[in-house]
């Protein structure tokens, strides 16, 4: 039996996630496709646990939860930490679940193209590298001639690039309209049943961990832009970065513009616009009933496309095991392809 | 089934051609086509009267591509075709003029503003519903109109999909 070697790089929720699926799916990827998953590096943002001959799930997932820091990993914990983790340890894929930065992209950025130069296939999570340096990324991975799969960054686990790629490559995509931050989707849901204010149903959120203490990534659109921009690259073939998008959050919604909205056959909706001549996301009005009209934390996107008319997914778009399991999915799609 | 439609086309070469791929491409008949050159309406545009016969989806399908192509749409089966779209503002409403908001979009042709309804919250800002009729084929441009005052007076602008 073949080992594939990962080096995770970010150990929070969704590195955490990954090393849960990982030890949920090993068996029955064993089986399939006759490759043993054998995580073999782990770093957090200070420190990091190595072994060759391969670290255990769940003693990571503990010692993570318990010291915060899973360098405390018996015997394999170390300080080293950031592109060092590459080169302490060999490996066959870079899973990189770092947190987004959409500033300069670090350190996902330098991560996957250091990957990229090693001949190593990456898979990501993460945004903020894709909003602002798609192209060089792409380039890179070819001339190395690896794969890069970032079906996580956007949607979590709802299926929309390898949709997109995999399962609708006879179509072209005209353009994509969609719901893709699940944060703000929960808060305008929540102020369209409850009547609630933006401020009062945001402190709500956070206290139900939804919103995060720093809610500005998603409730000024910066989230749903950057997955515009990854959209707008990867499926539309449209070369843009994160500046070209228009952008509008939420918190000017009132709880009477919604009230106003309900009794004309509408809902507010934060939405993302991916067409030729508009990169936008904004609060929109949206029918009733129509397939924009989903509440809570889902996701949903509609894709435009030339010879099968509309498509619509919908699915869950954040969560650890959730967005992890669309990263076990990409890494699938390179041992079919490679192993 | 048979519809008359009559479009409004500016003079510019190709347009007549242009406006008439819709029918091909979904398959319906034209009956007659009416395109006098030498009368215009008062906006300086070429009305044509244009008699087709298709499948009844597939008239409605033709109707949503002339509109999508931007022409617009004057007349359907005689009577004049209007659409609803409402919008949502958000900030200074009434203290940036309510009235010009609304004369301003009144003052388009073909457009009429139905429903002007504004709510108050314990702050300061204020939320508008705006509804307005307007004939076929002038949705991008009252659009752009609705941008353009909401941008001139710091108002959040909420539009429909």
């Amino acid at each position: 039996m073949k080992d594939l070697k990962l080096c995770i790089m970010g150990f929070g929720a969704v590195g955490q996630g990954l090393a849960k699926v990982v030890s949920l799916k090993r068996e029955s990827i064993k089986q399939d496709y006759g490759v043993n998953l054998k995580i073999v590096s782990v770093a957090d943002s200070s420190t990091s646990a190595i072994c060759e001959d391969g670290l255990d799930e769940d003693k990571l997932i503990n010692i993570k939860e318990e010291t915060g820091k899973v360098g405390n990993y018996p015997e394999y914990g170390s300080n080293i930490s950031g592109l060092d983790v590459l080169d302490a340890c060999d490996f066959d894929v870079l899973m990189e679940a770092t947190p987004t930065n959409i500033k300069d992209a670090e350190p996902a950025r330098s991560l996957t193209l250091k990957a990229f130069d090693m001949g190593k296939d990456v898979v990501t999570s993460n945004k903020g590298h894709l909003a602002l340096d798609f192209k060089e990324l792409m380039d890179s991975a070819k001339k190395n001639n690896v794969l890069f799969k970032f079906e996580a960054s956007v949607g979590g686990t709802m299926p929309i690039i390898n949709l997109a790629q995999e399962t609708l490559p006879a179509n072209d995509i005209k353009s994509i309209v969609g719901i893709l931050n699940g944060t703000t989707n929960y808060i305008l849901s929540r102020m369209t049943s409850e009547g609630t204010s933006y401020e009062n149903t945001l402190k709500e959120s956070q206290q139900l961990g939804i919103a995060e203490t720093d809610p500005t990534q998603d409730v000024m659109g910066i989230d749903a832009a950057c997955k515009t921009v990854i959209l707008a690259n990867a499926l539309l073939g449209i070369p843009a970065t994160y500046d070209d998008v228009k952008v509008k959050g939420i918190s000017e919604i009132t709880s009477e513009a919604i009230s106003l909205a309900g009794k004309e056959g509408y809902l507010i909706k934060l939405i993302a616009e991916i067409s030729p001549n508009n990169l936008e996301v904004s609060p929109r009005l949206v029918r009733k009933g129509s397939v924009y009209d989903i509440n809570g934390t889902l996701n949903m996107a509609n894709l435009k496309t030339d010879l099968s008319g509309d498509v619509t997914v919908m699915g869950i778009g954040a969560g650890s095991v959730e967005t992890a399991a669309a990263m076990l999915t990409d890494l699938i799609h390179v041992i079919r392809e490679k192993y | 089934m048979r519809m008359d439609l009559v479009l409004e086309l500016s003079d510019t070469p190709g347009q007549l051609v242009s406006s008439l791929l819709p029918f091909k491409e979904l398959g319906a008949n034209l009956v007659t086509v009416i395109h006098q050159r030498d009368y215009k309406n008062e906006n300086g545009k070429i009305p044509v009267q244009i008699t087709v016969k298709g499948e009844k989806e597939n008239l409605e399908k033709i109707i949503e591509s002339i509109e999508e192509m931007g022409i617009r749409i004057l007349k359907v089966n005689g009577s004049l075709k209007t659409v609803k779209l409402s919008t949502i503002l958000i900030g200074h409403v009434i203290d940036t003029d309510v009235r010009d908001t609304v004369d301003q979009l009144n003052a388009m042709d073909n457009v009429t503003v139905t429903t002007m309804e504004v709510k108050f919250n314990n702050e300061e800002k204020s939320s508008g519903l705006i509804t307005v009729e307007m004939a076929l084929g002038l949705r991008n441009q009252v659009l752009n109109k609705i941008n353009e005052i909401a941008a001139s007076k710091d108002l959040l602008v909420i539009n429909e999909i």
